[in-house]
């Protein structure tokens, strides 16, 4: 008795194993993997605004196709990642035993019957809805895959301090925001917002799944839908819209010029699922449409309309949708059986499927694609602050030397639903810098220096009140997050976290690409003066004393009574300022970037000074002011302050990606006396023409210059 | 009689190509002709006309011609990529100069 009741028990156990791993995943499958798979894909390469926000913004050279490899060593394209997401909505953990436990356990979250409330309308009523999960903040079964669990992989994406942690973080992003497109394309999906389980028998999956040219096209929605609050306490984001805005309510089906309506309410109004043709409207509170009594025969001499039924020889028979919403030519087949009973049978049929695929798939792909357009929404503008440079920085020895303090205006930019998706409050923000490192020496001395991989600085968090109004922030790079000035391929990220439109904690980010470190390079040169081609050095007093005719003549090259050289010079008060061409500055004691108390150039060495600045532009401007002069053999004094203006171009160190290759963009530098740069100014006698005919023997003159200490304007 | 002393400030703008470029000749862009879809180089102090895909030794390949740079490309040989995957340095594929029109750094800004 015990045996058998042993046997009996294990008999059981097998019964119930055997039904999870076959039975029950089928009950809630949704589209095939392989479907969703496509889903995603043709929806992101669809979208306008994706592949341009991920290469502009978040510096993805390559769009969808660059590649990202995360934690597990797993390394393919975004693309991937995001279809990636659609699979694994399905499954508990990756592969085959995934598949079928995915069916018990996230797959049961993947309904919406959107005319109940939100708390009972998933599968049966007893599970959590589509809607819901997809934002629910703590998915208690497989990988964490809510909105909410994508938005923190972001934010820990953008703040990360190594390309590891980065990629890996946005791998983690995209394939959550593939699992959340994955619910919202369910919402096409007839069974799943008619609470139909569907178990074990063909259905509209199944024929998406053998058909996958179906999967095309793209129904976009009105996205003002996107800034209705739900009002529900777990599906706070307004991307709950996608599937449900509450608009119908049983008598008012929507059409297919209708898009602002929730995809659940659009499928579930217009279209049967196998289990679900009901024959009277409006007989079942929960699904009132559509139903065989609003339906029309299709004319049966139609051969187009009735093609012949290989198994009896007669024409199939079907019934047409023409009211109530979405007009439907092949909405449901009648039987060849019920011409021997009584009563009529209906089913769906290849062709049936056929025709609603044509107005569910794309709008499954185009509401779908409506996740990452908003995830990706909150965009912030980055530009130059008024002082037109974003980082001052000393020159130290050997190009050793850091930014540590980056300015710059912020404002909320974002173009998604529309321009008038504000912000909320306060919120925190980052400044995020990405850069790379020579491997050896100083990008001054050697700009083509191979470089490293990048490297990411990311400044103390502020507390930023975003608007549309652009404000200056300063951002502190100090500690361990200092910017080298020997760095390249240097670009600046503002990542931000607070309320926009109605979601709470949304992350914003704003992108620009800087130029590279530059120095600007001052020096006074007047230790030598050109006269006829020929470069006398003056600051050789012995050589050349004061011009004392008739007794001391040796300035006087050409013996002519008049003299022809002059200098050296000492300059005092220098001010330096930088500016955007369009938007002229002068230099003066209260507003410069870096000063200098004097210049001078002695007989061994003339002097030089320097600063180090990041700005946006592919040429700037400088002013110049120099308090006074003295010319030191005659001791002549000028004290009136002059201004000089000059143009600089930016310095460029970085990589582009051009048809599939990687460019390399360098600005190539020089030496002058002894000083790697990529350009410099210099103080000579008469300017430049006199001492143009002697400049190109200048560079290489014995006197190298010597450093002098400048200051930089206090932040 | 003393001539006035006038002290002005101006712009050094030759480059001169880095020490360690394998051709240490120094190359300065002149500017572009105003009829034709060619420019002016200097080497050495010797003028030369070049055009897109004129080959400057140790520069590259002239692939554009624009009123404030020339630009050059070097492709970066397998052997160099094995060197720069060994060193582990950023991968690349072509190298591009950017040459400035040299009058661009001494024109003062009105």
């Amino acid at each position: 008795m015990g045996m058998i009741l042993k046997i009996r028990q294990i008999l059981l156990v097998a019964t119930l194993v055997t039904y999870a791993i076959t039975v029950y995943p089928s009950l809630v499958f949704p589209f095939a993997t392989s479907s969703h798979r496509e889903i995603n894909g043709a929806a992101v390469q669809g979208s306008q605004s994706l592949h341009p926000y991920l290469k502009d913004v978040l510096g993805f050279t390559s769009g969808l196709d660059t590649r990202i490899k995360n934690n597990r060593g797993v390394d393919q394209p975004i693309i991937d990642w995001i279809g990636d997401g659609g699979v694994a909505e399905d499954e508990l953990y990756h592969g085959w035993l995934g598949d079928t436990f995915g069916g018990l356990t996230r797959s049961k979250r993947h309904f919406h019957q959107p005319l109940r409330p939100w708390d009972q309308a998933g599968l049966w009523g007893s599970n959590e809805s589509s809607v819901r999960w997809a934002q629910s903040p703590n998915q208690e079964v497989g990988r964490k895959a809510s909105w909410f669990d994508g938005r923190d992989s972001y934010l820990n994406a953008l703040l990360a301090p190594t390309q590891q942690d980065r990629d890996a973080n946005f791998a983690e992003t995209f394939q959550t925001i593939g699992q959340v497109m994955h619910l919202v394309a369910d919402g096409g999906s007839v069974p799943h917002v008619r609470d139909d389980a569907h178990p074990l028998l063909y259905t509209f999956e199944g024929f998406v799944e053998n058909n996958p040219y179906v999967i095309t096209g793209s129904k976009a929605f009105d996205t003002s839908m996107l800034q209705e609050s739900t009002g529900d306490s777990i599906a706070t984001v307004p991307i709950a819209r996608l599937w449900d805005t509450e608009t119908y309510n049983g008598t008012n089906p929507p059409g297919d010029a209708d898009t602002k309506i929730g995809i659940a309410e659009f499928t579930n109004a217009n279209f049967f699922s196998r289990d679900t043709i009901i024959k009277t409207a409006y007989s079942n509170p929960e699904l009132p449409l559509p139903a065989i009594d609003r339906l029309d025969p299709l004319d049966p001499l139609d051969p187009e309309a009735a093609p012949t039924d290989p198994r009896t020889g007669k024409p199939a028979i079907y019934l047409s949708k023409n009211r109530d919403g979405v007009k439907i030519t092949h909405m449901v087949r009648v039987s060849a059986w019920s011409r021997f009973v009584p009563f009529s049978f209906y089913f769906l049929d290849d062709r049936v499927y056929e025709n609603y695929a044509k107005h569910l798939l794309p709008r499954a792909i185009g509401y779908a694609a409506g996740i990452p357009a908003y995830f990706f929404r909150g965009t912030i503008k980055i530009e130059a602050p008024d002082r037109f440079v974003y980082a001052l920085a000393d020159y130290e020895e050997g190009n050793t030397g850091s930014f540590t303090k980056m300015r710059f205006k912020v404002s909320n930019d974002t173009q998604y639903p529309n321009t008038s998706e504000n912000t909320d409050g306060a919120g925190q923000m980052w400044a995020v810098v990405r850069y790379r490192v020579p491997l050896s020496g100083n990008l001054f001395e050697n700009p083509r220096a191979n470089l490293s991989e990048p490297i990411y600085a990311v400044s103390e968090p502020q507390s930023v009140d975003l608007s549309r109004t652009p404000q200056e922030i300063t951002f502190d790079f100090t500690g361990a997050n200092t910017i080298p000035t020997n760095s390249a391929d240097v670009f600046l990220w503002a990542v931000w976290q607070g309320k926009l439109g109605l979601e709470d904690g949304a992350v914003m980010v704003g992108a620009k690409d800087l130029f590279e470190p530059a120095p600007l390079t001052f020096g006074n040169a007047t230790d030598y003066d050109c006269f006829q081609q020929t470069l006398y050095h003056v600051a050789d007093l012995t050589a050349f004393p004061p011009y004392n005719f008739p007794t001391q003549t040796q300035r006087d090259v050409s013996q002519d009574g008049i003299q022809d050289l002059f200098g050296p010079f000492i300059d005092y008060d220098h001010f330096i300022k930088t500016y955007d061409l369009f938007n002229p500055l002068t230099a003066s004691p209260s507003l410069f970037d870096f000063k200098v108390a004097q210049f001078q150039a002695t007989k061994t060495n003339p002097q030089y000074s320097r600063f180090v600045l990041l700005q946006d532009q592919a040429r700037y401007a400088f002013s110049w002011r120099v308090g006074s002069s003295v010319e030191v053999p005659s001791g002549n004094t000028d004290s009136i302050p002059r201004f000089y203006n000059f143009s600089v171009d930016g310095v460029l160190n970085d990589f582009e990606l051009r048809s599939g290759q990687t460019v390399r963009r360098v600005t190539p530098n020089f030496i002058y006396r002894g000083i790697p740069t990529f350009c410099i100014y210099v103080m000579v006698v008469e300017g430049y023409a006199k001492f143009n005919p002697c400049l190109s023997n200048s560079f290489s003159l014995p006197e190298q210059f010597i450093r002098i200490q400048g200051e930089l304007a206090p932040e | 009689m003393k001539r006035m002393i006038l002290s002005l400030f101006t712009s050094v703008v030759f480059l001169i190509v880095f020490v360690s470029f394998a051709n240490s000749q120094e190359v300065q862009y002149l500017g572009k002709f105003s009829d034709r879809d060619a420019g002016v180089i200097r080497i050495s102090g010797q003028d030369y006309e070049v055009s897109e895909g004129s080959v400057i030794q140790g520069w590259g390949t002239v692939t554009q011609i624009t009123d404030t740079h020339l630009i050059l490309q070097l492709v970066v040989s397998e052997e160099e990529k094995a060197e720069l995957a060994r060193e582990g340095a950023a991968m690349y594929d072509i190298l591009e100069i950017h040459l400035p029109h040299e009058d661009l750094r001494v024109v003062p800004v009105p």
